[in-house]
């Protein structure tokens, strides 16, 4: 029973990522490469403060904001200078390599021995489940304001509001940011739950988010943005209990990265297979 | 009121407008005319800012908005585009769209877009008009047929009372029906208001219909 536990105490911490992933992906209509370096930029910076003696917590709260400046960084390069979404992504991202280096000092900084907001509370599960639910409902009501939805709006359509008179590079700016934040929040959490903290711990993390979002999106199809982003926590559960399920099965464990990739473009190829298969029906009744 | 000076635009070595002189007084409805490539979009552009003039000046009110971005000058111009999808945002309800659109020029950001108060206030503004879609404050707008879209364009670009009102040839990407429907509601809501509007199409009976004020270019 506990190992089922735990395996969903991991799905709660990396579904703040996969928040954040939403943020972009699906809201702003924004690919955004920067999350994997802003995920390891949150890690980094929390295991730096952590063995510094700094509260958990609040190091927790310091890695959001350093991760919110990558997405400004990111925003900036894409609406100031009209660099390509995703390029403006990779540059962060890399950029981000060689400064979490310099953050850690080296390629890895470990937190044994140190407390964390795991060691205080002992309970993976309930730390995760907090943290999850706290920012799910942030973000559900955040949405739901003026400038929530405006952002929205802005990933819809962007003519529509520029028409309106927002300015939606501004808009753009303060998703990513707030995007990469929940990146950070969630590479410090992952950074504790571990143990440590290292340069490639955001390698990958990009897929697994995108994964617990269509999965998510798969098992509820409801409007609501509040049951939007709850859904999106249930698929990084689903994701994570998944994968343990296909390890159990005697599947290699470097086969994940292409076993979670085939999932992301299975779940979003899909809706355009079943439009073929209705159209082709319709041709051969014609 | 608008009023245009000297207005010159060129796109490469084409001329479109040379001492283009033009000008429009409060409440006026001015029909537009041209064939294509004569400028009529050049011109909405240039009067709501996705394009600057090379040389000239563009006034509402007196204030001269020719280089002001378009975020700022959003504000004094309310604009329909021929594509229905263009004037609103398919993921957001119907009253979420209004609401957006009507909080256009207020600053608290962080506060609730849609409350009971408003809600009631659009549905007042809207029952007049007979269009139905009170019934649909929670659909989502990528639910609506493209007339019901065009309707809530309208609605959504009128709300703030701008001083300008620009249709694109709002109506020609509808059926004769939806047509006649959005037509009826331009007349209803450009009557008997201070909004000056100007409206471009190729349908003479539409013409005709307005003909207070024609001006062709090209």
């Amino acid at each position: 029973m506990s190992i089922y536990i735990s395996t969903c105490s991991q799905g709660l911490i990396w579904a703040i990522l996969a928040l954040g992933i939403f943020i972009t992906f699906r809201v702003l209509n924004f690919a955004d490469m920067t999350a994997e370096g802003s995920l390891t930029l949150g890690g980094a910076v929390c295991a730096v403060l952590i063995s510094n003696g700094i509260n958990p917590i609040l190091s927790i709260v310091i890695s959001g904001f350093a991760a919110s400046i990558a997405g400004l960084i990111t925003g900036v390069l894409h609406t100031k200078f009209k660099i390509q979404a995703i390029l403006s992504g990779v540059l962060t991202m890399i950029a981000l390599y060689s400064i979490n280096i310099r953050i850690m000092g080296k390629a890895n900084v470990s937190l044994l021995g140190k407390r964390t907001v795991f060691s205080t509370s002992n309970q993976n599960f309930a730390v995760g489940l907090t943290v999850c639910a706290l920012l799910t409902i942030v973000l559900s009501l955040f949405f739901k304001t003026r400038l929530g939805l405006a952002i929205r709006a802005t990933g819809d359509n962007e003519q529509m509001m520029k028409a309106h008179g927002a300015n939606t590079d501004f808009k753009k700016i303060l998703a990513l940011m707030l995007s990469n934040a929940f990146c950070g929040i969630a590479g410090a959490l992952i950074g504790q739950s571990q143990g440590y903290a290292d340069v490639n711990m955001g390698t990958g993390s990009l897929v697994i988010a995108l994964a617990s979002i269509v999965i998510g999106e798969a098992m509820f199809t409801k409007d609501a943005i509040l049951l939007k982003l709850i859904a999106v926590v249930f698929g990084s559960i689903a994701y994570r209990l998944i994968v343990f399920f296909v390890l159990n099965f005697g599947m290699n464990p470097s086969d994940l990265k292409l076993f979670t990739a085939v999932v992301v473009a299975a779940f979003l190829a899909l809706p355009n297979i079943r439009k073929r298969i209705v159209r082709s029906a319709k041709n051969v009744k014609n | 009121m608008l009023k245009i000076k000297n207005l010159c635009k060129k796109f490469g070595e084409k001329v479109i407008f040379e001492d283009f002189n033009f000008q429009a007084n409060k409440g006026e409805f001015v029909t537009i005319l041209g064939g294509n490539g004569a400028g009529k979009s050049t011109l909405f552009n240039l009067i709501s800012g996705t394009l600057f003039p090379d040389s000239g000046e563009i006034l509402i009110d007196g204030i001269d908005v020719s280089f002001m971005p378009e975020h700022k000058r959003a504000k004094f111009i309310g604009r329909v585009f021929q594509d229905p999808l263009k004037g609103s945002s398919p993921n957001l309800t119907v009253e979420e769209n209004i609401a957006l659109a009507a909080s256009k020029n207020v600053k608290n950001n962080l506060r609730l877009a849609t409350n009971r108060q408003n809600s009631e206030l659009f549905k007042e503004k809207l029952s007049p008009l007979n269009l139905g879609m009170e019934n649909r404050f929670n659909d989502k707008a990528g639910d609506l047929s493209g007339g019901q879209r065009q309707v809530l364009a309208i609605f959504m670009a009128m709300i703030c009372q701008p001083k300008i009102l620009l249709l694109d040839e709002h109506t020609a990407a509808l059926d004769p029906k939806s047509q006649e429907k959005i037509l009826d509601l331009t007349e209803k809501i450009t009557q008997n208001t201070e909004i000056t509007t100007l409206m471009i199409t190729h349908n003479m009976t539409i013409v005709e219909r307005f003909n207070e004020n024609v001006v062709t270019l090209g």
